[in-house]
């Protein structure tokens, strides 16, 4: 085993730890070794060609179909440089006030959080899209909401040259996201931080990590040689994601003095609805979400985001089989799509734990709130539909799940809870949150209100599984404006 | 010559559950069919061991089942193999809920996963170059 000194370790390279990277490089210019590693390979954007089996292999854990332990949720997340902001539509949300002041955290409070998120969303180029670059799609989503009486919301994106390729979730082929692996990771290497890829953190001891350096997809060497590796830091900080960093934290034996490691585990439970519409619909091409429609989340725990997948991820996320369900693949081109999120209640029982190979399995049921805010979503999206002009809206939890224009005046009796069967269901979730959660003691929390592990001054946390609850919204701004919060305590330490 | 993934080497009795499914896959000649599965099994292999092995026990599973309504599985009983799987999809059991949900999405997979199809028969064709490369292609 060879052995290697650094002054900082950072497992993780996502929205986390690519923020902390671009924090800590000007102590590299202070003598001090940085050092990243991420257990996923570097991507080539060239290579990104839009195909979604191809792509989900190549950037998705398990291609994006990891499931939780008992099948009935599928979990999507990237293994690689960039972490899944290389997937990740962009959305640009604010840290919502109420839920940071539920969390009711010392010290911590939304006007500081929404401050850095701000910085990072300026570095990113967040903006609105203009009128022109507003597809079809999510214009059929705004017509709908308005016809209703409802007030749809134009969200930011963080785009830099955007050509509307609508891929973003099969990696941006033209570079135009800016996600930590356009912006935040090569301006760290740029200024001395060492990125590892294909470098895979088995396990962590008191300031020593133990890591797996493999080759990569191609067979060729990485930044280093692979072979297993002792590093000695003086600091460590995971930013491996809600799976990455717990996995870690329980593989290394801290769930002993921690209990809540792993616990109060949320994904924010989506489903993807379509309907079809009897003209030609511009899906496919233009930024797929620019509106959301959040006014029941406080009431009914959801809200609805336009959204847009190429066929097989429509196919696998709508229910059910056969002719109805082949209908409207055929009708592809005269789809329009909504996506349904669910706000889930953080619970100690809902938790990551590892399996007997030491791999991690998410312990997560949907329940009945869950359950009911996905129906309550189901029934918004179908009126939005319709309203927009839809000739039939497929809702999973109906029966027939197929709704004709005839259904429009009966869904709330045509959409209902108790059609809504866990395992025939397609639900999927990418907003991963909780399992190493900030909070005031070591019985109920991992961390202290600046990703600092309880008892360990070494060791911080700085991604989405810091959150205590779910954030009721996409979470990537608060990730980076956590993971900054996190870098500034790390930096007063070593200035100290 | 590659030697064939598990699904494919099950073409038999899988071919009437993907034209349960998709019942446009009844159209599929033997090489089409092949590709179909070759492409389910393309995902299946990337999987972990004990994935793989849940997902082809879940196939099994589907087949046992409609086999005791049916018969041996085939083609001669479309009918018979698609008001089964309709009926499975509603079963009490959570696990062949989930065992169907599964060998669906393999086999959706396969067909619909393949850019080929795609474009084909659904229309759909990444635009790499977004609104410029789909005026490139009208453009003269």
């Amino acid at each position: 085993m060879r052995i290697v000194e650094a002054d900082i370790a950072i497992v993780g390279s996502g929205a986390g730890g690519g923020t902390v990277a671009a924090r800590l490089a000007p102590l590299v210019a202070r003598g001090k070794r940085v050092i990243l590693f991420e257990q996923g390979p570097r991507f080539d954007y060239r290579r990104f060609n839009g195909h979604e089996l191809e792509m989900s292999r190549m950037l998705y854990r398990e291609g994006g179909g990891f499931m939780v332990a008992d099948g009935t949720v599928s979990l999507a997340f990237v293994e690689g440089y960039g972490g899944s902001t290389v997937v990740y539509t962009g959305t640009s949300l604010e840290p919502p006030a109420r839920i940071i002041e539920r969390w009711n955290l010392p010290g911590l409070s939304p006007d500081e959080l929404v401050r850095r998120a701000r910085c990072y969303a300026q570095d990113n180029g967040v903006h609105a899209l203009p009128a022109a670059q507003i597809n079809e799609n999510n214009r059929l989503f705004v017509a709908g909401c308005r016809e209703l009486g409802w007030n749809a919301t134009q969200f930011a994106v963080n785009t830099r040259g955007c050509l509307g390729s609508g891929l973003c979730n099969l990696g941006c082929p033209n570079n135009a996201k800016q996600g930590t692996h356009v912006v935040q990771l090569p301006r760290a290497e740029s200024r001395g931080v060492e990125v590892i890829t294909r470098a895979r953190v088995m396990r962590l001891r008191e300031r020593r990590l133990e890591v797996e350096v493999g080759l990569n997809p191609d067979g060729s060497p990485g930044e280093w040689e692979p072979g297993n590796y002792e590093v000695r830091a003086r600091r460590v900080i995971l930013a491996g994601g809600v799976v990455g960093s717990t996995t870690l934290l329980l593989r290394s034996g801290f769930d002993r003095t921690l209990p809540a490691v792993g616990r109060y585990f949320t994904c924010q439970p989506a489903h993807i609805l379509v309907a079809e519409h009897p003209h030609p619909v511009q899906n496919a091409l233009g930024h797929p979400k620019s509106f959301l429609w959040d006014e029941r989340i406080e009431s009914d725990h959801f809200f609805l985001e336009t959204c847009m997948y190429p066929p097989f991820i429509t196919a696998k996320n709508m229910t059910g089989f056969g002719p109805d369900h082949e209908r409207f693949l055929r009708r592809f081109d005269h789809l329009q799509m909504i996506l349904v999120l669910a706000c889930d209640e953080a619970l100690p029982n809902q938790r990551i734990v590892l399996d007997r190979r030491g791999n991690p399995q998410v312990r997560y049921r949907l329940d009945s709130r869950t359950i009911r805010a996905l129906v309550g979503g189901t029934r918004a999206a179908a009126k939005i539909f319709f309203a927009a002009g839809a000739l039939r809206v497929h809702a999973p939890s109906a029966r027939p799940t197929c709704l004709e224009t005839d259904a429009r005046d009966r869904i709330e009796t045509r959409i209902r809870t108790e059609y809504f069967l866990p395992g025939t269901v397609s639900v999927s979730a990418a907003h991963l949150m909780g399992g190493c959660r900030m909070g005031r003691s070591a019985t109920d929390s991992v961390t202290n209100v600046d990703g600092q592990v309880h008892g360990y001054p070494w060791l911080h946390v700085a991604d989405a599984s810091l959150f205590p609850t779910a954030l009721e919204a996409n979470p990537y701004l608060t990730i980076m404006a956590l993971a900054d919060r996190v870098a500034d305590a790390v930096l007063d330490k070593e200035h100290a | 010559m590659p030697s064939s993934g598990p699904l494919e080497r099950r073409e038999k009795w899988l071919r009437p559950l993907l034209e349960a499914m998709v019942p446009a896959a009844r159209g599929l000649d033997r090489q089409a069919l092949e590709r179909v599965l070759r492409l389910s099994d393309a995902i299946l292999l990337d999987r972990p061991a004990a994935i793989r092995h849940r997902a082809i026990l879940a196939a099994n599973l589907i087949r046992s089942l409609v086999r005791l309504r049916c018969g041996p599985v085939s083609r001669q009983k479309a009918g018979c193999v698609a008001a089964r799987l309709a009926r499975l999809e509603n079963s009490r059991s959570r696990n062949i809920r989930l065992a169907l949900w599964a060998t669906r999405t393999l086999l959706m997979a396969g067909y619909y996963g393949d850019p080929q199809r795609q474009k084909a028969e659904l229309g759909y064709r990444p635009q790499l170059r977004g609104w410029g490369g789909c005026r490139e292609k009208t453009t003269p």
